[in-house]
């Protein structure tokens, strides 16, 4: 076997090592793993799929596809061991995609090697992937097949490796939008160019268009004629988008990426965009414009923004190591090529994994998940139970509890999230115990929770009206899970109790009016 | 794929037989879920209009605004229910042929007219219009038939347009003024003088009768679109506009766009149809939506006929994408039928129309109060009136429409009961619809938490999603 590949199988099984080594350090997933657990385990279930479950689920919200491909291996070792080896072997995968660009592009070795290892250990998709079962853990490797494809459609193999990881993506996530507007910004590139689309490319585009719009409108159709244009947003409520996109600087790019891809990166580009052309790496460049686009008018989120820059700066490392060991050829220092090579390898790799690797250290150091999952183990939730807690949160509630919750991080998925969401800001801030008796009324709530990620969204250290009577409480370490059951049995007030009497004459199936009052 | 063996169906024909038999679908569905009843506010508007004779002001309205009568009011006038959709079909039959005509003699190639139409077809501003027999079908018609014989070389052809073009004005001014521009701007660029000296003389003679016998204006109709997500939501179908254009076809379009801008001096006349009417419907009015429906279908049936044609150095792409269209253009077709099949009225509202006596007023959302005014008695017409209708907002109520806003969402019994007075208001009509986010979102919400004051009001009637409450103001002090 050739030395190269020897190589990229170490690297790939380094990464792996890596994100298992984290992952399973820490007992628990992280809060955002728990969505797709939920469904997993639904589908886990039953070892044929329900017909009916697929029919009604959403495609998209649901993470329908990802999640079959989980519960199809739990079969085989159980949901939870699934959940951190699947995704963490998609995301090793990057690896070997970022290999075969570079390499196409470069016909270096080393550099792909390289862009290869620095992908696996790029900090912000690392430590947002390793533990919370993300979809871009396949979704990225899709994602840059697809593109890889799409750069060599001249050639006949990639025809039908296009229609493959086309359709892949476009079951997998709404991530094709990206792609879609990569396309875009490429044709402009070309026009400002003055280079002609190639006759494959014409067509595949064309091809791409059609089957992007059907597609998505198929799977989308109910939702925007019920959300509308906030289908763009996500239905993020109004409140949430804020936190949401809170702007993009030049540190936050620095620390998701990286500082030495970063800074081979910007110089490729300077150099790709007014001294050299080359058809390949403009649509690389499309890609990356396309991304800081949608994060500028705040239509992804910036993590997953930096997570596909980060991949895009991997592969910009690459073609830079190809370039400076060209230039350095060239010059007085040849000599001294072997120990300036090495010299770049070991401080790009260096730095790269002090970053990722504290990073990674932090995350599970000043994570709550371990003592939320103990408070919930304790607790008498059960499955009538209705517990609030922050979107973030709410699933993992659900997964150990099998509890009912209003509103999760998939607002997709509800019709009028931004109520829902005031409703539960107004839970956690309101100082007046009327107010919130009037929530825990209309919903049935019967537990708050109060952890970190609460107060971190709702600005409360504490509930303002946790000491009226028919309020309970349980404390553990710093979370404090609040029981209203209480004040769902007793009559409150006055008012409430005749709102409650009226409501109560006017039985909905009945044509005649009934005329008692209550006392 | 061979597609030789088809070629022998492209004709006109088998265009008709296609849309009568979507027609045919959208009225079976019909049957089942809505008694046969005809779909969309308009057809009951123009039956109310037509019910009230010569009658100058609406006497169906509380409001009374006066009556614009145009040659679509009269054909629903002389039309049985039953027959709605034969009618509707004889007229998407005649479109057809009419645009074939068209396309085939001054244009195209038969292959290509018949991809443009297969196109227009599917579109969900034809499908609506000629199933629900609103005023654009027409108005659609008789557009297709001013342009037929304005551009026939038969000189008493080209006279018969000015009556033609007279007709298409009392739909409303903008029409006229739409088809005005557009007859300029294209004698003016493909240089035949004597369609320019036809168009100098029809459009005099138009004004001239327009301002002896009394602007049918329709100026109350032009409202203008205020921010993008609003103008969006209402031209594209996809994202909630009744009366848009799907983005499938959009998408289409904009390749066709690029496919004739080297021989665009071919195209001129849908050139300019396209975009006068997307300005217009943009800035003014979705009523020219169907007009900009032609634009998008002409340009997107052209796209798939050069799509089709052109060789392709990537085979299985090729097949793949012409299947898309075809899926594309299917998905589309029955998306719309199913949106015109659920429209209102349903059955459960038709029931309990029999419920009111005569010579009633009645409040609901102004979405149904079309239906209310037409439908509403045991006998009619019934005399009975709504406080707002479909087009209230288009025909300028809105002291009206504000006030029924007010009412909905006032807890405040004087504030309410007064509005009511002041509309005579003997019953309202409250669907599963507007309690669920049409008009209410919560439990007790303004009149909803009033309702439980049974001194003045009482339900009833509760049946299949449908509450009549009736208002007794008798009590008020």
């Amino acid at each position: 076997m050739k030395k190269t590949n020897l190589w990229l199988i170490a690297i790939l099984v380094v990464v792996l090592s890596a994100r298992l080594f984290f992952s399973v350090s820490h007992p628990h997933f992280m809060p955002e793993a728990y969505d797709y657990l939920v469904h997993t385990k639904e589908i886990a279930s039953s070892l044929i799929p329900d017909p009916l479950k697929i029919v009604s689920s959403d495609l998209y919200t649901d993470n329908l596809a990802y999640n079959y491909i989980i519960a199809l291996c739990s079969h085989f070792t159980g949901i939870e061991i699934a959940s951190t080896i699947i995704p963490n072997a998609f995301a090793a995968l990057v690896s070997l995609v970022c290999f075969i660009i570079v390499r196409d592009l470069t016909k270096d070795d080393t550099a792909s090697l390289l862009s290869a290892l620095v992908s696996g250990f790029i900090p912000v998709f690392f430590t947002e992937t390793f533990d919370s079962l993300s979809i871009y853990t396949i979704v990225i490797p899709v994602f840059f097949l697809l593109s890889y494809s799409f750069m060599n459609i001249t050639q006949k193999k990639h025809e039908h490796r296009y229609l493959i990881f086309l359709l892949a993506l476009i079951v997998l996530h709404p991530a094709i939008s990206i792609f879609i507007l990569s396309i875009i910004f490429y044709f402009i590139i070309l026009q400002t160019e003055k280079v002609k689309l190639k006759k494959q490319e014409t067509e595949i585009i064309i091809f791409t268009m059609l089957l992007y719009v059907w597609f998505t409108f198929l799977i989308y159709k109910n939702k925007m004629l019920l959300l509308g244009p906030n289908i763009i947003w996500q239905n993020i409520p109004q409140s949430v988008l804020g936190q949401y996109y809170y702007g993009v600087d030049f540190f936050s790019i620095i620390a998701g990426v990286g500082l030495i891809p970063f800074m081979a990166g910007i110089y490729m580009i300077y150099k790709y965009i007014f001294r050299e052309r080359n058809h390949k790496m403009n649509f690389i460049l499309a890609i990356g414009l396309s991304v800081m686009v949608l994060i500028i008018f705040n239509l992804i989120k910036l993590k997953v923004g930096l997570i596909f820059l980060g991949i895009i700066f991997a592969l910009l490392l690459g073609l830079f190591y190809n370039y400076i060991n060209e230039y350095i050829s060239k010059t007085k220092v040849a000599k001294y090529g072997p120990l300036i090579r090495i010299s770049i390898i070991l401080i790009t790799i260096i730095s790269i994994l002090i970053v990722t690797i504290s990073n990674s250290i932090t995350t599970l150091s000043e994570s709550q998940v371990t003592d939320m999952v103990e408070v919930l183990k304790q607790s008498e939730i059960n499955r009538t139970d209705l517990v609030i807690s922050s979107p973030d949160t709410s699933n993992m509630i659900t997964y150990f509890k099998d509890s009912r919750l209003i509103l999760s991080d998939q607002y997709l998925k509800y019709d009028n999230p931004d109520k829902l969401y005031n409703d539960i800001e107004e839970l956690y801030t309101t100082p007046f115990i009327i107010d919130a008796l009037r929530i825990i009324r209309d919903y049935n709530i019967t537990y708050i929770m109060l952890s970190e990620w609460e107060r971190e969204r709702f600005g409360v250290p504490i509930l303002k009206y946790s000491k009226a009577s028919c309020i309970d409480f349980s404390k553990y370490k710093d979370i404090i899970l609040y029981s209203t059951k209480n004040c769902l049995e007793n009559s409150i007030r006055d008012e409430y109790r005749d709102r409650l009497a009226l409501s109560e004459i006017f039985n909905e199936t009945d044509l005649v009016l009934r005329r008692s009052l209550p006392d | 794929m061979n597609y030789q063996k088809y070629l022998k169906y492209v004709n006109v024909w088998v265009l008709i037989a296609l849309a009568i038999s979507l027609m045919g679908i959208v009225a079976i569905g019909r049957c089942m879920v809505a008694e046969c009843y005809p779909p969309g506010p308009e057809y009951y508007d123009h039956i109310s209009i037509a019910e009230q004779g010569d009658q100058k002001f609406d006497q169906n309205i509380v409001t009374q605004r006066h009556i614009y009568r145009s040659p679509h009011t009269f054909i629903i006038d002389y039309i049985d229910q039953s027959l709605y959709v034969p009618v509707s079909m004889l007229l998407a039959a005649l479109a057809i042929w009419l645009y074939h005509n068209i396309l085939r003699r001054h244009i195209l190639n038969k292959y290509m007219t018949f991809i443009i139409i297969i196109m227009t077809i599917c579109t969900p501003n034809f499908i609506q219009s000629f199933s629900r027999l609103d005023k654009f079908s027409t108005l659609s018609v008789l557009m297709l038939l001013f342009l037929n014989v304005f551009l026939s070389r038969k000189w008493p052809l080209k006279l018969l347009s000015i009556v033609i073009l007279a007709l298409i004005s009392m739909y409303g001014v903008y029409y006229f003024i739409f088809v005005s521009v557009v007859l300029y701007m294209y004698s003016v660029l493909s240089r035949k003088q004597t369609s320019f000296v036809l168009t100098m003389l029809s459009s005099s003679i138009i004004m001239l009768m327009l301002y002896q016998y009394g602007f049918p204006l329709y100026l109350n109709n032009l409202h203008v679109l205020s921010g993008s997500v609003e103008r969006l939501s209402t031209v594209l179908y996809n994202l909630g506009g009744t009366n848009g254009f799907s983005i499938f076809h959009l998408i289409l379009c904009i390749i066709g766009l690029n496919f004739t801008w080297k021989n665009k001096s071919r195209y001129y006349l849908a050139y300019f149809i396209f975009i006068i009417a997307m300005v217009m419907s943009l800035y003014y009015t979705p009523d020219f939506n169907p007009l900009v429906s032609f634009g998008i279908s002409f340009f997107a049936g052209v796209a798939f006929y050069r799509i089709i044609l052109m060789e392709w150095s990537l085979l299985l792409i090729r097949q793949f994408s012409i299947y898309i269209i075809g899926l594309g253009l299917l998905f589309v077709s029955i998306a719309s039928a199913n949106h015109i099949i659920q429209q209102e009225p349903q059955a459960s509202l038709i029931d309990s129309m029999q419920f009111f006596d005569q010579n009633q007023t009645i409040l609901s959302a102004p979405q149904y109060g079309s239906y209310i005014k037409t439908l509403s008695g045991k006998i009619h017409p019934s005399g009975n009136r709504v406080v707002t209708d479909a087009y209230s907002k288009a025909k300028g109520d809105i002291d009206a429409l504000n006030d029924t806003d007010t009412i909905f969402r006032s807890r405040n019994l004087d504030i309410t009961l007064n509005l009511l007075k002041k509309y005579h208001v003997n019953y309202i009509l409250m669907t599963d619809q507007m309690l669920n986010g049409q008009v209410w979102t919560e439990k007790d919400e303004g009149l909803l938490f009033l309702l439980s004051n049974q001194d003045y009001f009482n339900k009833e009637y509760h049946l299949d999603g449908i509450q009549i409450w009736r208002v007794s103001l008798e009590n008020q002090t």
